[in-house]
């Protein structure tokens, strides 16, 4: 399956893409997904090191990080400031 | 007693008294310091007939063991007293006012009474003193920083208030450190200042507090500011304005006075502490013993909203006076936020008061003729600081819109409730109870109004296994939240009463916390006499509220915050405040009517709470329990 992912923030800057098309054979949640991507850029840890530092949304949308994704789906990657 | 000082100023303003008396360390034992303590003080001092604005109600500074340590983030102070929103008060700053009262030997200051004229306080190690102030009646903020310095010491440190304190605006706060503008006071503390005619307390020392046990403290701290400044370093870089972006994706940040989902991104993107960095930041501030350095400091040089100089917009002003109002311009917020700064208004009143005009001028139920000429279109940067400047000098409109949107709408009418988004006149801060369910209930409960200080939603963003938290909570769920916001009310208050930055309550673990106070004091407490201290400052906080004949009737969630929306990060979710509500009563062991039962105040030491409750109405106390 085809999963879109558009990077803000941390990521944005820390991979130097707005946004990747990552092809995968089989059937991931999103925390796996995000375990993929350390994988392929370990200085996102960085970031995801802390969970309060980053969230997602699944398809412009809330969603767990537990979901299961689809063909064609899109995960927004962000870093997060807690605070205010 | 390590950690503590020993003393407390008492002022008597009327008379012009001074004493000092001894800080009893059985009552620190009980509730710590800062609003913990502040709490059992107030509820003496005072009662149900106190007026807030009257020499009888009690202006209390406190601080607490940890402040004047080396502790990470610690600097800091409570301000507690009746509100003029007619229930408990409280606020929490940094900076390093607290500190510097320490240093001059004191854990905290009690204010009654109300001087003839106004004046000042100045306190040292060797004196303190009552100076005049009519030369300083009419200042603000930044500019009477430097004038009472020249007048006291060039590092003297000044908490104070600005004119809207002194014409008793329910939205004044109280602030320190000049231009740096650390606030405390949301609910109008401020006026409470100023109902005394006290504009300014000055402190300077150079004593410290004893440690109990020094070489574990340090090791403990060794430990602990690595993973601070390792976790913080975003915040270090744009502030906490630099989770407008985020916030705003998750449906966190408030667009249009809490009436959109979704707004521009290119606009949130136009507020946000990444623009600040890149644009008018000038240097970055930390409080004392801050190993972070979230605050900002901004200048604008030119444009027409040049000659902002000091303190930048934080998270709240990017939202109550962006995004809350279609504001799109950061130089403007920058201005808005100093201004609030100086007037001595807070900010995320002061953004709700002005959204709230916006939507009244919207709907017609208000027009130029109301606001002296100024178009109060959506989006319009320059109304906004020409209502500020109202609202700070208490002018035509701005002297009802400085008395919080609750009053203003009772005034305007013709349904403008609907659109007043506040709880217990408190206006909320900038999080959105549909992003974060569990702001539907910590808003109704906590006892100053719609406050966050009860970092409930910290529980919906990471784990704290020693609260009982493996995993974060679903921020979209309902069941739970009653028991968490309850648990973490209880365990954020202790940071409030340590004086402890909630900042860093997701780095420090609740171990790091207990054995700081430990090891700072030498005692020997354990995680659940802690949560027992933290649960028992609630507990007096409510009874207070309870004492002024509030209850679940005040406990209300605004209908707006419960309207679903269809788009944006928080769209689809419409949290159940009253299903949160019956579960925190019941978790907290307090009736059906939101009242502690006699049985839990007992267990928590506080009787002369629970023989309060022999005058009340039985229905006040019917329990869930006796219903089943």
């Amino acid at each position: 399956m085809k999963i879109k992912v558009r990077l803000f923030l941390d990521f944005k800057e820390i991979i130097g893409k707005k946004e990747l098309e990552i092809e995968i054979k089989r059937e991931v949640t999103i925390q796996e997904l995000i375990e993929l991507l350390e994988k392929s850029y370990p200085e996102i840890k960085k970031v995801t090191k802390y969970p309060e530092n980053y969230s997602i949304l699944l398809n412009s949308a809330y969603s767990k990080l537990t979901a299961d994704l689809k063909d064609n789906d899109m995960i927004d990657l962000f870093s997060v400031i807690d605070g205010g | 007693m390590k950690g503590y000082m020993g003393k407390i100023l008492r002022v008597d303003l009327t008379n012009k008294e001074i004493t000092k008396q001894d800080l009893s360390e059985d009552l620190t034992k009980q509730y710590i310091g800062g609003s913990g303590l502040g709490a059992r003080l107030l509820f003496d001092e005072t009662d149900e007939r106190t007026d807030s604005f009257g020499e009888d109600n009690a202006l209390i500074f406190l601080t607490g063991p940890l402040v004047g340590t080396s502790i990470p983030c610690s600097g800091r102070h409570a301000v507690i007293t009746k509100s003029p929103l007619g229930i408990w008060g409280e606020g929490d700053v940094g900076g390093s006012w607290g500190v510097y009262l320490k240093r001059a030997g004191y854990d905290g200051i009690i204010i009654k009474g109300k001087s003839k004229n106004p004046v000042y306080l100045w306190i040292t190690e060797e004196e303190v003193l009552i100076r005049d102030a009519n030369h300083l009646w009419g200042k603000d903020t930044y500019e009477l920083d430097e004038i009472i310095k020249k007048e006291t010491h060039k590092n003297a440190v000044i908490s104070s208030i600005g004119p809207a304190g002194e014409k008793l605006s329910r939205i004044a706060n109280i602030f320190s450190n000049g231009k740096h503008a650390r606030a405390a006071g949301r609910g109008g503390l401020g006026a409470v200042m100023g109902s005394k005619n006290l504009k300014a307390i000055a402190v300077y020392g150079t004593k410290k507090p004893e440690i109990a046990h020094p070489d574990k403290l340090k090791a403990l701290i060794k430990e602990v500011v690595k993973k601070i400044i390792e976790s913080k370093k975003g915040l270090r870089e744009h502030g906490t304005a630099g989770g407008v972006i985020s916030k705003y994706k998750v449906g966190d940040l408030p667009i249009k006075n809490w009436s959109m989902g979704k707004w521009d991104d290119q606009k949130i993107e136009k507020i946000s502490g990444q623009t600040m960095t890149n644009t008018i930041l000038t240097g970055r501030y930390a409080c004392s013993s801050c190993v972070i350095a979230g605050g900002r400091v901004v200048k604008i040089t030119d444009g027409p909203f040049a000659g902002v100089d000091g303190a930048g917009p934080e998270y709240e002003a990017c939202g109550s006076l962006g995004s809350l109002c279609l504001i799109d311009d950061l130089n403007a917020i920058a201005m808005g936020n100093e201004l609030c700064n100086r007037y001595g208004i807070d900010c995320i009143s002061a953004g709700a008061a002005v959204a709230f005009a916006m939507e009244a001028y919207e709907k017609g139920l208000i027009d130029e003729n109301n606001t002296d000429g100024i178009d109060l279109q959506w989006g319009n940067a320059q109304a906004m600081i020409e209502m500020i400047h109202k609202i700070g000098k208490r002018e035509g409109i701005g002297k009802l819109l400085g008395e919080g949107v609750k009053i203003a709408a009772q005034k305007i009418g013709r349904n403008s409730n609907d659109f007043a988004i506040e709880v217990k006149g408190l206006e909320p801060p900038m999080h959105d109870p549909r992003a974060f369910g569990s702001f539907a209930v910590a808003y109704p409960t906590y006892p100053r109004g719609a406050c966050h200080r009860g970092c409930n939603h910290y529980l919906e963003r990471n784990a704290f296994p020693e609260l009982g938290y493996n995993e974060a909570l679903d921020p979209r769920e309902d069941k739970g939240k009653g028991i968490a916001v309850a648990i973490m009310q209880d365990y954020a208050g202790l940071f409030n009463s340590l004086k402890l930055c909630q900042i860093i309550a997701s780095s420090m673990n609740p171990t790091q916390v207990l054995e700081s106070l430990n090891y700072v004091t030498g005692w020997d407490l354990d995680f659940k006499e802690l949560m027992l201290i933290g649960e028992r400052a609630q507990n007096v906080k409510r009874m207070y509220n309870v004492r002024l004949g509030l209850t679940k009737k005040d406990d209300i969630l605004p209908d707006r915050m419960k309207e679903k929306f269809t788009e944006g990060g928080a769209a689809n979710y419409s949290p159940d405040p009253d299903k949160m509500l019956e579960e925190y009563y019941r978790h907290r062991k307090w009736s059906k009517e939101g009242v502690p039962l006699p049985l839990k105040l007992k267990e928590l030491g506080l009787d002369k709470e629970a023989e309060m409750m022999e005058g009340l109405d039985p229905t006040m106390l019917e329990s869930f329990e006796e219903k089943e």
